[in-house]
């Protein structure tokens, strides 16, 4: 990354932006009439810990520069819509970002934690799988094993309707395998 | 005043002098703890006790707060049970409460002038907290010197000086036009000068008025008539001032008026300007149309007479042939005029920043002439001019498909020497950017900028209208405006500060929004109605917040952008406020002033005429004979004369050397006890 930096300390001109590309966000949020005084960022309970700074973020998305949507920084939004709430000129941050993530996950730029989480709803119906320790503990309350959900009807799972709804929503790039990542560090 | 007579009145002055002492000083000292602010530091009873053993003190006293009622009532009752004639409060400043015990002693017969204000907060117990016992003493010595001050305190008379009912207005734009209308209403007659050959100044220059984007031509033109049609209002066109005499309710100026060459019997019919073969860039579409040599500047021009511009007219007599009402005439001479007037309101304006200056980015030059100011856009968007309200590239007449403003040009910059922030030009450049990019929705129009200032009511709102419509607005100073040698273009070097990009836009046109700066010609304006001016070279207030109206000088007053950059509606609020006060003592028909003024000793006097040299409110003027005249008004009671005189001839009452060198003594310790005792 920072070799590339390095290239690019040239001046960006108009052809580096595309003012067009974030027009949607524009009608569905009020991101035109951001002043830039960065309540949000100070409002955000993930940037104070991590490097999410959403009024940088809103900047980007101005000025249409594209790079955003690589910007891994989207994905540590919590949605906890402090900003949406405190924003003096109602740009709606919370709402950009999802946007956002929208578009990236779009051209396969979705991250590996939030695809994983997919992962896991396609495959067990729910985000936060069961376990053992879980099974164990249901059971000694008193309850059935399984949860009333998917785990226990996965036969009626089979019903078209749903296969097509998995469909759409699970068609999102593939999960990288662990190993597939440790032979790509390994070629680097 | 003859030689006799002169020595005579020296000699009254003397015996004036001697006798005034004879009477016997009682004086009151009066010690205020200030709740906390004095007693915890000073030893106010000490204080007291030791002002009660100075000469010719037969009370003295201390109590907490003196500015209360009860306090201005124990003065009161020193003067009627003990006799006082003289009293001493040692307490805040003069500015503070000296004014409420003058009063109070008034109140009870004595002159306000017996009153000696001694300062032991500001002076001493705000600045000595650490050090009490020092404080305390310090605090004898103040009191003590204050003592020996009022022991030779001398009556001051207030004098009834007549006014001359009639005003002056210097400037005849929006400012100058208000005040002079409102004096008008107010039954004042009013001289109205102005420089140019038309009235309505930049305002009738704009193409919109901001917040609401109105026709200025529309607004002003009810003033423009008001005025020139008022029958108390005389006005003068292609007029400036020559000299300016007299003081505060008194004036005598001097106007000096150019020739129009041509009379008032033209008809505005505009036959000259169609045959006359000379075209010139037109002054006051900022170069954006061209005008002949003889013309009206613009169709709604009031006076509506034509003028010839002598300087490029090839005197070919087209014109004088033509004119259907022979108004038109060559031979038309300078006049000067006198007016006697009581007040004077300087509304001269403004000049619109020249960016030449600003080498990076090229403004004037050759292949930049795509770089122009926000004056020159107004008038190239204004109806009825050269592109026909049409935004086009002056090098090739193309409508330019990117626009860059670009904010603070001559503003809030050292290297020029303008420190101020001119605060229109964010209101301007917000407005103009709103209605290219409504023009134009396919042009990019960026406003590259320092800090957005756009306060008040509706400003903001101007702002997100202009977000609204897509103007996009870049954090960041330009730092250059590039040229590509081969094809031309221009392009505008600028970081967004907000996301730390590097960034260099093209730009097909690019809008300077130019500081507003002092007028040209305000030094000299300046010398000649002897008022102060500002480091920035605008005029200055006599006080920024409690009255930004009245310059330096009395009687003078300052109205619109002179004071400091404004808009149109600050400019109207204030030129309001300049001919309310301008008309008050004019109303009156007197003022009332405190003789606070020097006097001079014609024996002593040697007549070398340095007193008229320092004098800054020009209050001091040299007879025939060599000696000075005070002039009772104009004096500030500054007392620059008193060091300045080599002899000691000229003393301003109740600041005489004699008195000075009373309170000295006793402050550097020629009293009673000292340091050690305490």
């Amino acid at each position: 990354m920072s070799e590339t930096k390095e290239e690019h300390r040239e001046y960006k001109t108009d052809e580096d932006f595309d003012r067009a590309f974030f027009k949607d966000i524009e009608r569905k949020t009020n991101i035109w009439q951001c002043i830039q005084c960065g309540t949000c960022t100070a409002s955000c309970e993930s940037g104070r810990w991590t490097a999410l700074k959403t009024r940088s973020i809103i900047r980007k998305v101005c000025l249409g520069d594209l790079t955003v949507l690589k910007d891994p920084d989207i994905w540590l939004c919590t949605t906890c819509y402090n900003c949406y709430e405190r924003c003096p000129r109602d740009v709606r941050p919370t709402d950009v970002i999802m946007e956002l993530r929208n578009y990236a996950t779009k051209l396969g730029n979705i991250s590996p934690n939030h695809r994983a989480v997919v992962g896991y709803l396609q495959k067990f119906g729910h985000a936060v799988p069961i376990n053992d320790e879980v099974r164990k503990r249901r059971v000694e309350l008193g309850l059935e094993e399984l949860p009333p959900t998917a785990f226990k009807f996965k036969q009626e799972g089979d019903d078209k309707d749903l296969k097509k709804f998995e469909e759409h929503l699970f068609d999102l790039p593939p999960v990288e395998d662990k190993e597939e990542k440790k032979e790509k560090k390994e070629e680097k | 005043m003859t030689v006799e007579e002169k020595v005579k009145k020296t000699d009254e002055i003397k015996g004036e002098a001697d006798s005034k002492y004879e009477e016997e000083p009682r004086i009151g000292v009066f010690v205020c703890h200030c709740g906390h602010n004095i007693a915890d530091t000073v030893d106010v009873a000490k204080v007291a006790e030791y002002a009660k053993n100075l000469p010719n003190v037969v009370k003295a006293e201390h109590y907490m707060f003196m500015c209360s009622k009860p306090g201005v009532q124990m003065v009161k009752d020193s003067i009627e049970e003990l006799g006082v004639n003289r009293t001493v409060v040692a307490s805040c400043s003069k500015n503070q409460h000296g004014r409420t015990f003058a009063n109070a002693i008034s109140e009870m017969g004595l002159n306000k002038h017996r009153h000696q204000q001694v300062n032991i907060r500001e002076y001493n117990s705000w600045v000595h907290k650490k050090e009490k016992a020092k404080a305390t003493y310090k605090a004898t010595r103040l009191v003590e010197a204050g003592v020996n001050r009022a022991r030779k305190l001398e009556d001051v008379e207030t004098r009834r000086v007549a006014t001359t009912k009639a005003a002056l207005v210097i400037g005849a734009g929006i400012a100058g036009l208000r005040s002079a209308h409102d004096l008008a209403e107010l039954g004042i007659p009013v001289y109205l000068i102005e420089k140019l050959s038309t009235i309505g100044g930049h305002m009738t220059q704009l193409n919109k008025t901001f917040p609401t984007l109105e026709c200025p031509q529309c607004s002003i033109s009810p003033l423009t008539n008001g005025v020139a049609n008022h029958p108390l209002v005389e006005l003068y066109t292609n007029a400036q001032v020559k000299s300016v005499e007299g003081s505060m309710g008194n004036f005598e100026v001097e106007v000096e008026i150019k020739p129009r060459y041509v009379k008032d019997n033209c008809t505005s019919c505009g036959e000259c300007a169609a045959h006359c073969p000379v075209e010139v860039s037109s002054e006051w579409d900022s170069g954006m149309a061209v005008r002949k040599a003889i013309y009206k500047a613009y169709p709604q021009a009031i006076p509506a007479t034509y003028i010839r511009d002598k300087k490029n007219c090839i005197e070919c007599n087209t014109c004088i042939n033509v004119c259907p009402v022979q108004a038109i005439d060559f031979s038309m001479q300078k006049e000067t005029k006198t007016f006697k007037v009581g007040s004077i309101v300087v509304a001269v304006g403004y000049d619109e920043y020249n960016p030449t200056e600003i080498e990076p980015y090229h403004y004037g030059q050759e292949g930049y002439e795509d770089v122009i100011t926000q004056l020159k856009l107004e008038r190239m968007l204004a109806p009825g001019s050269l592109t026909n309200s049409q935004l086009l590239r002056p090098s090739d007449a193309k409508i330019p498909k990117s626009v860059v403003i670009i904010q603070c040009v001559g503003s809030r910059n050292d290297q020029v020497g303008n420190v101020y922030c001119t605060g229109v030009c964010c209101k301007f450049a917000v407005k103009n950017a709103r209605i290219v990019k409504e023009m134009y929705p396919d042009s990019d129009v960026t406003i590259c900028y320092i800090d957005i200032r756009t306060p008040g009511l509706n400003f903001e709102e101007l702002y997100k209208s202009a977000q609204e419509v897509g103007v996009r607005f870049i954090r960041g100073r330009p730092s250059e405006i590039i040229r590509d040698p081969v094809s031309g273009n221009l392009e505008v070097i600028v970081e967004d500060t907000l996301s730390m990009t590097p960034l260099q836009l093209k730009a097909d046109m690019v809008v300077l929004s130019a500081a507003m700066v002092p007028p040209e010609g305000i030094g000299p304006l300046g010398s000649k109605l002897h008022v102060l001016r500002s480091k920035e070279g605008f005029l200055k207030e006599f006080h920024i917040k409690m009255n930004p109206t009245l310059s330096s000088k009395g009687g003078i007053f300052l109205a619109g952008a002179i004071q400091g950059p404004k808009d149109i509606s600050e400019s109207v609020a204030q030129a309001g406020n300049a001919a309310a006060l301008a008309a008050a003592p004019l109303v009156k028909g007197y003022i009332e002033r405190e003789m606070l003024v020097p006097s001079v000793d014609f024996d002593l006097c040697v007549r070398c005429g340095l007193c008229k040299t320092v004098c800054a409110p020009a209050a001091i003027e040299i007879n025939d004979d060599g000696t000075p005249m005070v002039n009772e008004i104009a004096c500030k009671s500054c007392g620059m004369c008193m060091p300045a005189c080599p002899t000691g001839a000229i003393q301003l009452i109740n600041f005489s050397d004699e008195q000075l060198l009373d309170e000295i003594i006793a402050i550097s310790g020629g009293g009673v006890i000292c340091e050690d005792e305490l």
